[in-house]
This record gives structure tokens, C-alpha cells and sequence, in this order.
């Protein structure tokens, strides 16, 4: 008889099990806890691909240009943000996008903050957004290009205003052409996450228990993706992606991919929760070294908190990710807003190409490199084999 | 003397009797008589962009060399031209250098966007279209035509993928084609097919006079030539490009062969192996005049003196009224079966 159905091979079974329960249960953990450790290592992982076939990424030319535009915007900005150091300069961004010949509006809501001393006072706040209707499509589809503002007073490195400046150069480029299928949604929001939510919820008519937004007065069609760029107005040496959303909740690895590949076409350099791929990747210190990038980003999921404004739009079942410019000290190639601009149009007409939204590429990874993934067929069977070990533990 | 004269007299006779009767076995040497095209693209979305641009620089081809769009079935899957993601809107390029438009002005489709399903290519094919389509989507071709069938996609081993939702196997396009040989509406055809693993699509055909060249062996993909940069997509497969270069330079009094034209695009241009099929076909592909696929050559010859063509329509078994007036003429009246079944 079969080794499972023989009653008498069976009862040899438990009792094995049942006598070496102890053992079992503490190989079967410490086993699956290195193997987990172990996805790191190159040879173990795969190396990333694009599913999405319609994405042709960084095959057309860049066509922006206006580098004196983006430049100039940013100066306007930062003279316009050392006028007051506590407010942000909304009316001057609104007006300049009005200028563009954009459909600019102001967003109204308010916050019922439910901790500290300001009780039942709601807070009220103000997002601006922008729409360029795509020329010659129905406006049945749209992609997001999104800035956090955040006050004058914060650190250099917290600082987002060129960001603002990348997305009015942009805007001005971007209503020039003829080849949008989308429509491109330029939302700048207040109070990093809450304005995002907010506007999130009036754009989709959802409702959020403490925030309370107004119905958006324009709106266009569902959302396909969203970049949300956190760029410092000088000149700063890497670009990191944060990909973490609420809830652990990751984009599209597609999304990632396309991110990854422009900014490598613009000769870029890419890190992940800051830290950047390690050169040697098959030996043990870059082992560690993209050991250590991996269990960063499982931290960051493992908190919840997104770690972007992005990190809302996944509820929506919206891809988006951060593209945040980090100043270091030891390098010296530096970018700058004007190598911003040309990077995230690459990133947008190639989103232009998309039909559907993501859905090809992975949903559950875990990135130990830019380059390399660990899908969840690749690290979910070592949880299983340290799950096992508490089952072996009740059952035996 | 005389007798010199007279045969000095006599002999242009002897010599032009001689030559008009080589004309003529010459005049009706290739069997056909009139050409037709059934160019099909049956790929949609932008990044397809290349086998509209190959279906459409071929239909510029074959009109170039002579075949009317009345006689040419044009079906495109999308509307590449009206994309709003194509930077240049109302034209199709198929080289990077945008040079030509072979969208153009003039372009004629038949069949568009949704329209270019796997039933509607087989029954263009076989004629079994209702009696209202219009007359510019009906393939009337008889048995006198020389049909030349390009077809470029998404192909597989044994099928070739209509729009993302269908697919037409190699056993339904070959019988497809035995359809159009019983029912006499072929006297040859020439396949081209464009996609991954062409050749699949021609191994099952066992009708006679089909040449058929695929641009890949089973196993092989189809490559496509370069990239676009100002439009950002593939513009032309290596196969059609290669082929469009051998095409180009032939113009309709074109005395190239067909034999030529099947070693078009050789491994070390098209990567992947160009695969040929003549067992079906009745004649050398050598002697076979790249213009009766391509092109419609109308034959016209100016002889200067009368020619005793052969009797060869009526034989015994008719008779006139007066010779067989005693026979029964049958009263029913015979007519054609419906192509389309209507209901009664």
C-alpha cells in the first residue's frame, strides 16, 4: 500500500514526527529562514523582464528640450517660496498653470484630525490640479503626474519644489503635441498623503472617515498609472524609487521596469530605498549587500505606511510609484531638473502606448536589486516551510 | 529569276508565319488572365505598427506594377494612420527616413478595423458572401486569375492570430484554398505570409498551383528591421523589407522571375530562414514572371497580318437546331447553386 494511505506507515510517520517534533519544527524554521535569506543571492533570483508588450520602453527619441523652461520655472519658484516661509506659493502655481491655457482648479477639504489638542476643529486644505485634454483622443483614459508642496521652512532634502518646476515645463511641452491618447492630470497636493487621499476620494467619489473632500469640479477618465515626483530644486546625484504603497501594497513590476530602463537610457543612476545595486552581484558582498536592499523594502511594506503619496493610488487599482532626487556626497555625476523633465517625458509616452492597464507583470515581489526580482512563486514556499513548522507544532 | 523572286517574296511569309505562331504560343504562355491581391494585416494596437506598414507598402507595390484597386482586397485590422498616439497623423511610414507615405492619399481598404475577422478572410476567399456586400469586398476572381495572398501578424506553429481574439489554423486555409480551386476560382496563387514560424501556415496545403514563401521555419521568429525613433515604434519586418527592396526595383515590363524573388532575403539579412513551397506548383518558378503575382501585365501585341487561331471551343457533342431538332431538350432549366444559403 501507499506510503500515506498504509495505516501501519502512517502511525510510522507520527510517531517519527511526534519523537522529533522539537527538531522538526526548529529545522523546518531556521531552514526556511535562511532559505528566504538565500533569494538574494543572484543565481537564486530572476532578473527583471517587461511583460507589457505595448510599452515600447525608451524607443522614441526624447523631444523636450526647453531645458531654459524648466530651468527658468524653477528659479521663478524658489524666489517666489523665499517670499513667505509659511505658506506655499499656491496662487502664483495656479496662475502659471492657468497660463499654460490648462483647465487649472483648486481643490477644497478638510481634516478631522482624531488625535491632540485641536479636537472636532477640522483642518482645512487645498490641492491644485491641472487637466490637459489629450487632442485627439476621448478623454476616456488619463495618467497622473503628481507633487507633494510642501512648506518653504522644510529641510533641503525634504525641499519638492523642482518637481513643480519639472511638471510646468512639461505641461507647456506636453500641450504642444499631438500624440496623447491619454489625458495628463497635474495634481499638486497639500499635506503630502491627506491631500492625495483627498483628491483621490473626490475624484473617485469614495469616502474616508476623517477627511473630507468636496467633489472634484472637473474630472477625466479612469487612471492608468501615476508618477509622483519629489525632486529638490538644486542638483542632487541619484534618483530613488519608492515603490512601498498602504498596506505593503506594491505597483505593477512593469511600472518599476519602465522606471528603471528610461533612467538608465538617461544614464541615471537608480537606487532602491537609497540604496543602489551593488556591482558584484554574484559574490558574497554583493550577496549582503542586495540582502540587506531586500529586507529594507520588507521593512518598509511590513509599517504599512506608504512611503510615498503613491502609496494611496494602489486602493484605486492605479500604478504609481515615487521618483524622489537624493543629494549624496561622494559622487559627482549630478542631475537636475532639467534631466528630470526628459526622463519623466520618456516615462510618459511610454505610458501613452499602454491599452490596458497593468496587469501583465508581477503584483508580489520583493526587489534585492533594480534589476533583479524575487516573485512571490519564489518566496512564498520558504514561509511555507517556516508556517510548517508551527503546524508541526500544534498538530504533533 | 523568277523563281528567286518569288521566294525572295515568299520567304517574309514563311518567316513571319513562323514567328506569329511562336507569338502566339508566347501571348497565352502564362495561363492567366487577369491578377488579383488579397493583402491581409491582422494585427491591431499601436505597437503593431509594422504589419500595417508591411500590408501597406505591399498593396503600393502591387498597384505600382499594374493591379487596379478593383482588383485588390485590402483588409487592415487598425487605423494606424488616425492612432492619437502616431506623432505624424494621417500616414503610415514603413522606413525611418519617412520618405514614403504608404498611407497616402488613394489608399483603398476593404476591410477595417473590426471588419478583418478569420470569417471574412475565408469567405473573400471562397465567395461565400451574402448578396448585399458590396461589390469592392468580393473577391471575383476566376479561373483565369493569378491571386497573390500576403499575409503578415502574429502567427504561431499552425495558426496565425486574427485581432488578439481569433486565430485561422494552416488545415482552414488550405482548405480554404481547395474551396477556391473546385469551385475554379484560381488558376495559380502565390502565398507570402510574414509572421513567426510562417512556414507552419503552408505545410498543409494540397491544392495544385500554390507557390508559397514564408518569411520563417517552424521554430524561427520573424524579426523586425529597425525602430522609428521619432515615432517610437518598429516600422517593417526584415522579411517584407527585403522583399519591398527586390520589389522596387522592378517595374511593370519587368522581366525578373519568380525563381529570384523566392531567394529574396537570405539568412545572414533576415536572420531567420525564408521557407518556399513550389511541389503544388505546375511550372519552373524560374520561367514565372515576377509581374503575373506583382503585377497585371495586359499582353497587347500589334501583328500586321491575320492569325488562324485553333477552333477550340465547340465540339460534336453540341448541335443546332436543325441537326438534333429530334432530340429531347430537356426542360428543366439549370442554374448556378446559391454561394450564400439563404433560407427558404
Amino acid at each position: 500500500m501507499g506510503l500515506l494511505t498504509d495505516p501501519k506507515q502512517r502511525q510510522k510517520i507520527i510517531l517519527a514526527i511526534t519523537k522529533y517534533n522539537q527538531l522538526l519544527c526548529v529545522l523546518c524554521y531556521v531552514g526556511g529562514f535562511l532559505w528566504f535569506l538565500a533569494l538574494a543571492y543572484q543565481p537564486l533570483n530572476a532578473s527583471t523582464y517587461f511583460s507589457e508588450n505595448a510599452l515600447l520602453p525608451g524607443l522614441v527619441d526624447y523631444q523636450f528640450y526647453a531645458d531654459s523652461d524648466v530651468i527658468s520655472y524653477n528659479d521663478q519658484l524658489t524666489a517666489e517660496m523665499k517670499k513667505s516661509d509659511k505658506k506655499v506659493p499656491k496662487d502664483w502655481i495656479f496662475r502659471k498653470f492657468q497660463d499654460l491655457g490648462l483647465d487649472t482648479y483648486y481643490h477644497n477639504f478638510s481634516l478631522n484630525y482624531p488625535f491632540g489638542m485641536p479636537k472636532d476643529k477640522s483642518i482645512p486644505g487645498q490641492n491644485i490640479y491641472a487637466i490637459l485634454r489629450a487632442k485627439r483622443a476621448a478623454s476616456t483614459e488619463a495618467v497622473v503626474m503628481s507633487v507633494p508642496l510642501r512648506l518653504p521652512s522644510v529641510t533641503s532634502d525634504e525641499q519638492t519644489s523642482g518637481g513643480i518646476a519639472v511638471m510646468l515645463a512639461l505641461a507647456k511641452h506636453f500641450r504642444k503635441q499631438t500624440y496623447w491618447a491619454k489625458d495628463i492630470l497635474f495634481v499638486l497636493t497639500e499635506y503630502d498623503e491627506i491631500g492625495m487621499q483627498a483628491w483621490l476620494d473626490g475624484y473617485h467619489q469614495t469616502r474616508s472617515e476623517y477627511i473630507h473632500s468636496e467633489n472634484l469640479p472637473a474630472t477625466s477618465g479612469s487612471i492608468q498609472a501615476a508618477i509622483n515626483l519629489e525632486i529638490p530644486s538644486e542638483k542632487f546625484h541619484s534618483y530613488n524609487l519608492k515603490l512601498e504603497g498602504l498596506n505593503g501594497q506594491l505597483p505593477n513590476l512593469d511600472l518599476s521596469n519602465l522606471l528603471v530602463r528610461i533612467c538608465g537610457k538617461e544614464q541615471a543612476k537608480v537606487t532602491l530605498n537609497k540604496r543602489s545595486d551593488a556591482p558584484n552581484l554574484d559574490e558574497f558582498e554583493g550577496f549582503q549587500h542586495s540582502l540587506i536592499t531586500m529586507l529594507h523594502m520588507m521593512w518598509n511594506q511590513a509599517s504599512g505606511t506608504p512611503t510615498g503619496n503613491h502609496g494611496l493610488f494602489h486602493r484605486y487599482h492605479i500604478e504609481a510609484l515615487t521618483l524622489q532626487g537624493v543629494k549624496e556626497t561622494r559622487t559627482r555625476r549630478s542631475f537636475g531638473v532639467e534631466n528630470t523633465a526628459r526622463l519623466v517625458e520618456g516615462v510618459f509616452r511610454s505610458l501613452n502606448n499602454l491599452l490596458e492597464r497593468f496587469h501583465q507583470s508581477f503584483f508580489f515581489y520583493i526587489l534585492p536589486s533594480t534589476r533583479r526580482y524575487v516573485s512571490i512563486g519564489l518566496y512564498m514556499p520558504p514561509f511555507g516551510v517556516m508556517i510548517a513548522a508551527s503546524l508541526i507544532k500544534i498538530s504533533f | 529569276m523568277i523563281v528567286i523572286l518569288l521566294i525572295f517574296l515568299c520567304a517574309p511569309w514563311l518567316v513571319l508565319s513562323n514567328t506569329s505562331e511562336e507569338e502566339i504560343g508566347e501571348f497565352f504562355k502564362s495561363g492567366h488572365t487577369n491578377n488579383w491581391a488579397v493583402l491581409v494585416d491582422t494585427s491591431r494596437f499601436w505597437f503593431n505598427y509594422r504589419h500595417v506598414a508591411n500590408v501597406l507598402s505591399i498593396y503600393r507595390s502591387v498597384k505600382r506594377l499594374g493591379i487596379p484597386d478593383s482588383h485588390i482586397i485590402l483588409m487592415v485590422a487598425d487605423d494606424m494612420a488616425c492612432n492619437p498616439r502616431n506623432p505624424r497623423p494621417a500616414t503610415v511610414f514603413n522606413n525611418a527616413n519617412q520618405h514614403i507615405n504608404v498611407y497616402g492619399d488613394d489608399v483603398e481598404v476593404d476591410y477595417r478595423g473590426y471588419e478583418v475577422t478569420v470569417e471574412n478572410f475565408i469567405r473573400v476567399l471562397t465567395g461565400r458572401l451574402p448578396p448585399s456586400t458590396p461589390r469592392s469586398k468580393h473577391l471575383l476572381s476566376d479561373e483565369r486569375s493569378n491571386i497573390l495572398v500576403y499575409m503578415t501578424g502574429h502567427g504561431g506553429d499552425g495558426f496565425l492570430k486574427f485581432q488578439d481574439a481569433e486565430e485561422v489554423s494552416n488545415v482552414e486555409l488550405a482548405d480554404a484554398f481547395e474551396q477556391m480551386w473546385q469551385k475554379r476560382r484560381y488558376h495559380e496563387l502565390f502565398f507570402m505570409v510574414d509572421t513567426c514560424q510562417a512556414q507552419s501556415m503552408f505545410q498543409r496545403f494540397y491544392s495544385p498551383n500554390i507557390l508559397a514563401v514564408a518569411s520563417s521555419h517552424v521554430g524561427e521568429d520573424s524579426l523586425s528591421h529597425h525602430v522609428d525613433p521619432a515615432l517610437g515604434v518598429y516600422v517593417i519586418d526584415r522579411y517584407t523589407f527585403y522583399a519591398l527592396e527586390f520589389l522596387e526595383k522592378a517595374k511593370p515590363g519587368s522581366k525578373k522571375t519568380m525563381g529570384q524573388f523566392l531567394k529574396v532575403c537570405p539568412k545572414y539579412q533576415c536572420i531567420s530562414t525564408v521557407a518556399v513551397r513550389t511541389d503544388l506548383f505546375q511550372r519552373d518558378p524560374n520561367q514565372v514572371l515576377l509581374t503575373d503575382f506583382f503585377g497585371s501585365v495586359r499582353n497587347v501585341e500589334i501583328l500586321l497580318n491575320t492569325l488562324a487561331l485553333p477552333n477550340i471551343t465547340l465540339t460534336s457533342d453540341t448541335c443546332s437546331k436543325s441537326s438534333c431538332g429530334n432530340e429531347e431538350v430537356s426542360s428543366r432549366s439549370l442554374k448556378y447553386a446559391d454561394q450564400f444559403p439563404m433560407p427558404v
